[in-house]
């Protein structure tokens, strides 16, 4: 468990902007507290359509979809496969244009003003890879210079995140022979570079082990610690009911259920988001339901 | 600029800093990749020495033991050491058994090719392009006249040389008069006989010099002729010289491919590109950046290549047979400034190829075809006969490969130079623009999303993916190939109503059947996919009228736009007054409606408006790009018949390509533009039995002068038109307000 350092996945000696919360366990990422819903949100999504046209039809892929993100919170969109839940972040980041409602993140329309709006994000998923001939440094000097952070100071924040997130051995080092587990904090430490304020979180933790999982959930509770806008985008709802401070639930590109989640406890009086969420599946889908036709039909 | 929970920075950084930044990463990218350094370095410093040396051992002296052998004979009415005088200098070795090749011994004086040392080369008949025979000289025996004759007509003698007998009255003249017999025809027999006849003249003045120097008679008034040939560029031009640019070219592009697949269809694959296209960078930074990269690796290669290969060649001895010119600086210089350009072409094309692919191995397959299609052009360049001609400098690749040849034999006009330079450079624009806006699009990116929505629906899919567009482009040329030269075998020339039918069961194989099939292995809904849909039946009278006056709008702008020299080229072109005179000739009008309206009408508008449009539009966002792109493939392959490229045609086609395009945008159907395009094919099909409708109207219809049309023909023209746009309006409108 090389990864470990001091009891946590991120080393201890970081400068004191850059130190997460010190978690022991996994429960202690859970957050204790949520912003200040009173502040401006750093996301407005507002009554976001998209569809796709079809001969049968129009095909809804993300159905008048309003949320609100504000800066320190991290928020659980949640869904199965297939809810719509990577097409709203793309659209939040411009990578796709709505049918219709609007985005705004701090403040910049993404309709109107992307390239604004994507300077304020980064984008963080599990299928994002690395230039395997380049080294971290390469990578994130060239990142940040995409996003237009002067020389010197890049360099200055290249050396700080590669203390954060334990770079240094390999720092030099052409990605092509790394592991996977440093290619995942390089990758972490890249989408920091420009300092942005909001992140967006899509399925980071897929296909990545207990080691890996883990350091994503260090890292976003250091997002929230920084004071970031962290939208965490997964079907892992167990993974979410611990990181997340607000949560919406999409179904078929609905966002059908919203609210911490003592809100949803109660509205649903149920304990577990993994419980709320089937509650929203037709019955006809669920497994119980088709044994029970097959078994009136009297198959086997 | 500071926001709450982060910082952001200034990224209106300056444009070229940040494009050469962007370069910087993509080439170091590419360069540390031992795959392109291998394309890169070792390819050239192998295959070229590899090739000269199998060349060299194989290939040349392959030919030269197979260089052709021709028999010369000699009439018995000449005896045997007259032969030996005449013919001294074909006997040297002597003869019967050991040929000996004349051709060597006029290169001092003529025009042989320089030999290789070390080499038998096959030689080449001056001016001819011909292989010059190994002469094999009889000259153990003599033979009959009519024995030689016969032989000549069976094939077993190739030349004969006779004595013809003295004119009857010129008794006192003694001098004997020979005759060289070939197979005319035979350029074995033809070559052999020059060099024959060469000879014999070459020892005649040599026996009269030296009679005159014995009796010592002379002066300035007797005069020995004597054959030299100059030194010039076309004289040896080698079947070999356009292979030397082609291979160039060809080295060229195998360099650029991999840096464009691995920068474009690799970034997507290893999960890299959704991060570029979440920065805040254009599009088009981006895959300026990206083409840097690749046109330096290209360029890189071409360098690589030219250096590897000149070097071979100067140390094989090559160059002095496919370079008659030697290897200059200028010359040098002006192959690598083509390179260049077309490495910069070539660079654009790759990355609006492979920018569709969603990995690299698909990239790689979308190449293959591509790489083929492009060897045909470079191949045609080699058939031996094809200059470099304007419209040629048109053509891309050919234009460069035939460029190249022509530099390398130190003959290729300025004029051309240029013209083929800026237009490959044009065409490396507009490829480049193409790529921008392919790359990293919506429906390139997340092509598959939306497919795999419409399948999970089991539905099939309303619009032409870029794979099935593709596909399809890529195979419309090989089979428009093969159907067309199937119809020629298959029906007779002068069958002309056979002809036509087949013809038009081409354009339909072609532009019908080819994207039906695949878009039905593409789970595309035919309907949408050929744009058959409802429209305003306004829309139809507006067709018919627009379609009736569009041939007299489409002359009269060509004529105001100064286009008169082009008009007349086009009634000029014989390719195309051939094909016409052809396929209009014993025809009745209806089968030449059918087949030249109907069927035009009917299946390019449902491959042009219908199927390409579709496909671009679903890669390229708004109308205009669709329509402009859609156009300018219409009106170029118009400009291919049968016989030859006719550029003439292009304004014209292009104009009414516009005019159907706009049709088809404003009433989102392709069948009004069918009618549009029936009618304006239909009317001018019908102008010579129209003529004399229109005389009783008092208009004397002659195109032949390119002058404007008559004053009265343009009034009734222009308020057709008028009404058919007023109708198309209304029609647009009402349909527009149908649909709320």
């Amino acid at each position: 468990m090389e990864d470990y350092v001091q009891g946590g996945l991120l080393p201890a000696t970081l400068p004191s902007s850059f130190r997460p919360m010190p978690p022991s366990s996994p429960d202690d990422v859970i957050p204790d507290h949520c912003s200040d819903a009173a502040a401006e949100p750093a996301v407005d999504v507002r009554d976001l359509v998209k569809e796709f046209s079809t001969t049968a039809g129009t095909l809804v892929a993300v159905n008048g979809v309003s949320m609100q993100v504000y800066p320190g919170e991290v928020y659980g969109l949640l869904g199965a496969n297939g809810a719509g839940k990577t097409t709203t972040l793309r659209m939040m980041l411009g990578l796709q244009r709505p049918t219709s409602g609007t985005v705004r993140i701090a403040g910049f329309d993404v309709a109107v003003q992307p390239i604004e709006v994507k300077r304020r994000v980064s984008l963080v998923s599990s299928s994002s890879g690395l230039y395997q001939w380049l080294t971290p440094r390469e990578i994130m000097l060239y990142l940040a210079d995409l996003y237009g952070v002067p020389d010197g100071e890049a360099a200055a924040r290249a050396e700080m995140l590669a203390d954060l997130f334990d770079l240094r051995g390999f720092m030099d080092r052409r990605c092509a022979g790394m592991s996977t587990g440093q290619q995942q904090r390089v990758n972490l430490a890249r989408s920091l570079m420009h300092d942005p304020p909001v992140v967006l979180m899509d399925e980071p933790t897929r296909g990545l082990d207990i080691v890996g999982s883990r350091r994503i959930f260090e890292y976003t509770a250091h997002l929230r610690q920084q004071g970031k806008a962290v939208i965490f985008c997964t079907h892992r709802l167990d993974e979410a009911q611990r990181l997340c401070c607000r949560f919406g639930l999409m179904f078929r590109g609905q966002l059908k259920l919203e609210g911490t989640l003592a809100d949803l406890q109660q509205r649903t009086g149920r304990e577990h988001l993994t419980d709320m969420f089937l509650d929203l599946m037709p019955a006809e889908s669920s497994m119980a339901a088709r044994l029970t036709v097959l078994q009136g039909r009297g198959d086997p | 600029m500071s926001t709450p929970g982060g910082r952001t920075f200034d990224t209106a950084a300056p444009t070229f800093r940040r494009l050469v930044r962007l370069a910087r990463k993509e080439c170091r990218e590419s360069l540390r990749d031992r795959r392109t350094l291998a394309t890169l370095l070792l390819m050239p410093l192998i295959v070229y020495p590899l090739l000269g040396m199998v060349v060299q051992r194989f290939a040349i002296s392959g030919v030269s033991t197979a260089a052709p052998e021709a028999n010369v004979v000699i009439d018995n009415r000449l005896s045997l050491d007259d032969a030996r005088v005449m013919l001294a200098g074909l006997d040297d070795a002597e003869k019967t058994t050991e040929p000996s090749s004349v051709a060597g011994e006029q290169t001092s004086g003529t025009s042989a090719m320089p030999a290789v040392p070390g080499l038998e080369l096959p030689l080449l008949n001056p001016g001819s392009g011909r292989v010059r025979p190994q002469l094999r000289v009889d000259l153990g025996a003599t033979y009959p006249v009519e024995l030689i004759e016969r032989g000549l007509r069976e094939g077993v003698v190739d030349v004969g040389v006779v004595l013809r007998a003295r004119a009857v009255d010129a008794p006192q003249d003694r001098t004997n008069t020979v005759e060289v017999l070939y197979r005319a025809g035979d350029p074995i027999s033809e070559a052999a006989a020059e060099d024959v006849a060469f000879r014999l003249r070459e020892n005649r003045d040599a026996a009269i010099r030296g009679l005159l120097n014995r009796v010592q008679i002379g002066g300035d008034a007797l005069v020995m002729v004597r054959q030299k040939g100059l030194q010039t560029a076309r004289r040896s031009e080698s079947p070999l010289a356009a292979f030397v640019p082609l291979m160039l070219v060809l080295m060229t592009m195998t360099g650029a491919v991999y840096p464009a697949i691995d920068l474009t269809a690799g970034e997507r694959e290893r999960g890299t590109l959704e991060l570029l296209m979440a920065a805040p960078v254009s599009r088009r930074q981006l895959l300026t950046g990206k083409f840097c990269a690749v046109f330096l690796v290209a360029v890189l290669t071409a360098v690589i290549n030219l250096t590897a290969m000149m070097v071979t060649l100067a140390a094989t001895g090559f160059d002095r047979v496919l370079l008659p010119q030697g290897i200059g600086v200028q010359m040098l210089l002006q192959v690598l400034l083509l390179l260049v350009v077309f490495a910069s072409f070539f660079s654009s094309v790759l990355l609006s190829i492979t920018s569709f692919a969603r990995s690299f191995r698909e990239a790689q397959a979308w190449l293959i075809p591509l790489m083929l299609v492009s060897l045909a052009p470079g191949i045609l360049s080699l058939m031996p006969g094809i200059r470099l001609t304007a419209a040629l400098s048109l053509v891309p690749l050919v234009n460069i490969v035939l460029l190249g040849r022509e530099l390398f034999q130190g003959i290729a006009p300025t004029g051309l130079f240029l013209l083929t330079l800026l237009a490959t450079a044009g065409y490396s624009a507009a490829a480049l623009r193409l790529a921008a806006g392919i790359f990293g699009s919506d429906a390139v990116l997340f092509a598959a999303d939306r497919r795999e929505q419409q399948r999970s629906a089991s539905q099939l899919l309303d619009f032409v993916p870029q794979r099935i567009l593709l596909g399809t482009l890529l195979a419309l040329l090989p089979l428009f190939a093969v159907l067309a030269g199937l119809r020629g075998r298959l029906v007779a020339p002068e069958n002309t109503s056979g002809q036509l039918l087949l013809s038009a069961a081409v354009l339909a194989g072609v532009f019908v059947l080819l994207p039906l099939v695949a878009m039905r292995l593409g789970r595309v809904r035919l309907t949408a996919g050929f744009q058959l849909t409802g429209f305003h039946p306004v829309a139809i009278p507006a067709a018919v009228l627009l379609g009736c006056s569009a041939w007299v709008a489409v002359y009269e702008l060509l004529v105001l736009a100064g286009s008169s020299g082009a008009l007349q080229k086009i009634m000029d072109n014989p390719a195309l007054r051939q094909m016409v005179d052809r396929l209009t000739s014993n025809t009745s009008l209806p089968l030449q409606l059918l087949c030249l309206a109907a069927a035009p009408a009917i299946c390019e508008e449902l491959f042009f408006r219908g199927f390409l449009w579709k496909g671009l539009e679903n890669l390229l966002p708004g109308k205009i790009r669709p329509l402009l792109i859609s156009t300018t493939v219409f009106a170029a392959a118009h400009v291919v018949t049968d016989a030859s490229l006719t550029v003439e045609r292009l304004p014209g086609t292009f104009l009414l390509g516009l005019l159907l395009g706009l049709m088809r945008m404003q009433t989102g159907s392709v069948i009004p533009g069918m009618l549009l395009h029936f009618c304006n094919n239909g009317v001018l099909l019908s102008l010579e039995r129209l003529a004399p409708v229109m005389r009783t109207l008092g208009i004397a219809l002659d195109v032949s002068h390119q002058q404007h049309l008559p004053a009265r023909l343009l009034a009734i023209a222009g308020v057709l038109a008028g009404l058919g746009v007023l109708l198309a309006v209304f029609a647009v409108g009402r349909e527009r307000a149908r649909q709320g």
